[in-house]
């Protein structure tokens, strides 16, 4: 969808257009599904998260700025991601001290690839980590968030993320090893 | 900006572009039921709300409207047996006095204190500082023998000048089961003061009732005598006025009264019919018809506080068109003859030709026979048709009906409503009908002659009503009102149900009884 026709789209929207919301799901479902995804555990999760933030879009679509409809779609869907993952933290914190003393012999790989994986399985190797750590990767990786953001985000020390992050990426490193094993074995 | 090392360069770009996957169909339905059921959410929370405020406000004017309204004979009574908590903002007119065509008006701060046990003597005063109409109400319930009602106006103080329009005083005093009731009423004291505070000070000084009854409403009221004194300064007072003010004619304070009423109006008709199933069952009546009609006629109230009984006699008619449609299946068959006939044919051996050369040493001799045989059959072809014949017919009944209705009445100062349900009989006294056949499903006139039609019917009744008081004694009003037949008009044989449906609406003058 070009920018014009989403202008006229997301006109139709805020006059409260059935189709137009309709043409709006079509196009960047998708796309915002692919956000929700990594943040989330599941497909179920993502799109759950997903029609919290399809929600808050229709709902609020009159206080979208004058910049990028898509960035601000986006920036929706990432907030109703981290709403939805800080619902369950406290959930999580028994996990990630087992995390933490499983992955205590593991070490770190900066020149692994994973060139041959597919992209689909990386995305569930990423769904795979707690909470805390897919988060933490999430907004560094994909988001651009340095640590100090990410802590300010998060509520957490810059040390924790920075702590959260190298352990999320021993554990996909970890999966990723696993993984090439059996490959190779079957 | 950020350094990236292999490993997560190589994650960023595997996941980067990822968005193949569509979401559930489910999804897209689930968004919507939510935004349904916010928007839904939203409606109906402001419904409501709307209609909490509208409840809450309808109370509290129902409440209030009970202590200070002094226009009607039963907001007098209540007025006697209610207290006054707060008498802002409330319209009091009195339309049996012309010496006060309006009492009072909203008084905006009426500050309500008490001083009690001063040599044995209740006082209750009662202060406005505002420019407009005021009214004070008193009512005492202790044992004291002597009680006064002290109503005052203060001018504001940062104003030049004051102008009181009226001030209406009233006690109501109950003690060792003797009831004193005192009221006194002032207006048009009208003072423009620009400099100085002035104080008008209303003193009740008649006793208008005694009587050996535990009940604090008055059986009547009478003329009052009063006096309106002017405090100039704090050792000076001057009497402006002693007349008596108001009188309230003696049958008003009656608990039980009644009123005859006149109305008219139209009406229409919905009949509710169930047909016969064994007789036409493959009939079809549309009852979607409605025709107007009109009533007319009178009812006596008899009232016991705000409960209502009402009866009386009114005269109405039900038109009503109904359109009958009536199918019939035809069968149109053909039968055909066919016959089969069939050849059976014989070969039989007669010897061996013995003079043959070659490789064959003889060959049969045959003779050959034909026998022919038929049989006749018939098969029957069914086409079926359905032909549909539609018949339109009109109903038209009067009756004499009498009701018997039980209710309760709300005043809204000059606005009375009434809820009243209860049962009526009606006498059809005339009726040119059409009923089906049941037997070969064809409209007849039922009349006077061929009756199967019942002559006395019982109806339920449910009525509303609205009205405005024109004056003391009459009041116009209002009254949408539904009846629905108890038993079938018609006899069971033709139609299992045959009840009408008639709404009315009946415009009509009330008359009270003094």
């Amino acid at each position: 969808m070009d920018s014009k026709e989403l202008a006229k789209v997301v006109e139709a929207c805020k006059k409260k257009s059935r189709r137009a919301k309709a043409e709006l799901y079509k196009a960047y479902a998708p796309t915002l599904l692919g956000i929700c995804l990594r943040y989330a555990k599941n497909k179920s999760e993502a799109e759950d998260i997903l029609h919290e933030g399809f929600i808050k879009i229709y709902t609020k679509i009159d206080q979208a700025g004058k910049g990028s409809f898509e960035a601000w779609m986006k920036q929706i869907v990432k907030n109703e991601a981290l709403q939805y993952l800080r619902k369950r933290a406290s959930l999580n914190k028994r996990q990630d001290q087992y995390e933490k003393d499983y992955l205590g012999d593991v070490e770190y790989d900066e020149e692994l690839s994973v060139n041959n994986i597919s992209s689909k399985k990386i995305l569930e190797f990423i769904q795979s980590l707690p909470d805390g750590y897919r988060l933490v990767f999430n907004l560094y990786v994909f988001e651009d968030k340095s640590h100090k953001e990410i802590a300010q985000i998060l509520n957490i020390t810059e040390s924790t993320s920075k702590s959260q992050y190298f352990r999320a990426k021993k554990q996909l490193q970890n999966h990723i090893n696993e993984y090439r094993k059996l490959t190779q074995e079957s | 900006m950020k350094e990236f090392d292999a490993f997560e360069n190589s994650i960023k770009e595997s996941i980067g572009g990822f968005a193949d996957t569509k979401p559930s169909r489910m999804l897209w339905v689930k968004i919507n039921a939510s935004l349904l059921f916010a928007f839904l959410l939203r409606k109906t929370s402001l419904i409501v709300g709307t209609l909490s405020l509208a409840t809450i406000a309808s109370f509290s004017l129902i409440y209030s409207n009970n202590t200070t309204s002094l226009n009607n004979n039963n907001a007098i009574k209540e007025l006697h047996t209610k207290t006054i908590n707060n008498s802002n903002n409330k319209t009091i007119s009195n339309t049996n006095n012309k010496d006060l065509s309006e009492i009072t008006k909203p008084s905006e701060n009426i500050d309500k204190s008490e001083i009690s046990n001063r040599n044995n003597t209740s006082i209750t005063t009662i202060k406005t500082n505002n420019t407009k109409n005021n009214i004070a109400q008193i009512n005492h319930n202790n044992k004291s023998q002597n009680s006064s009602a002290v109503a005052s106006i203060n001018k504001p103080s940062n104003t030049n000048s004051t102008s009181i329009k009226s001030i209406a005083a009233t006690t109501s005093i109950s003690n060792n089961n003797r009831n004193r009731v005192n009221t006194t009423y002032a207006i048009n004291t009208q003072k423009s003061s620009p400099k100085k505070t002035e104080n008008n000070n209303l003193i009740n000084e008649s006793i208008t009732n005694d009587r050996q009854n535990s009940d604090l409403i008055p059986s009547n009221y009478q003329v009052l005598r009063m006096s309106l004194i002017r405090s100039t300064n704090k050792y000076a007072t001057e009497s402006l006025m002693q007349n008596p003010v108001y009188k309230i004619t003696a049958n008003q304070g009656k608990k039980v009264y009644s009123d005859y009423e006149i109305f008219m109006g139209p009406n229409l008709n919905y009949s509710i019919f169930e047909l016969n199933p064994n007789n036409i069952s493959d009939k079809e009546l549309n009852k979607s018809s409605l025709l107007p009609s009109y009533h007319f006629g009178g009812n006596y109230n008899l009232y016991y506080k705000n409960w209502i009984i009402r009866s009386g006699l009114n005269y109405s008619t039900i038109n009503e068109q109904i359109n009958y449609t009536t199918t019939t299946l035809n069968i149109d068959s053909r039968t055909y003859f066919y016959t089969i006939t069939s050849n059976t044919y014989t070969w039989d051996t007669t010897g061996w030709n013995t003079n043959v050369g070659g490789a064959l040493d003889s060959i049969p001799i045959v003779s050959l026979g034909v026998q022919q045989s038929s049989n006749q059959n018939s098969v029957t072809i069914s086409d079926s048709t359905i032909s549909t014949q539609k018949l339109q017919y009109k109903n038209s009944y009067t009756s004499i009906n009498i009701p018997l209705l039980i209710g309760r009445r709300f005043n809204f100062d000059r606005f009375v409503f009434d809820v009243a349900t209860g049962i009526s009989w009606s006498h059809i006294t005339k009726f040119e009908t059409h009923i089906l056949d049941p037997i070969n499903g064809e409209v007849i006139v039922a009349n006077q002659d061929n009756s199967n039609i019942k002559k006395d019917v019982f109806n339920g009744v449910f009525s509303i009503g609205a009205g405005y008081r024109l004056n003391g004694l009459n009041t116009l009003f209002i009254r949408p009102e539904l009846q629905y037949n108890f038993n079938s008009i018609f006899d069971k044989s033709n139609f299992n149900n045959y009840k009408a449906l008639q709404m009315r609406l009946s415009i009509g003058l009330r008359y009270s009884i003094k």
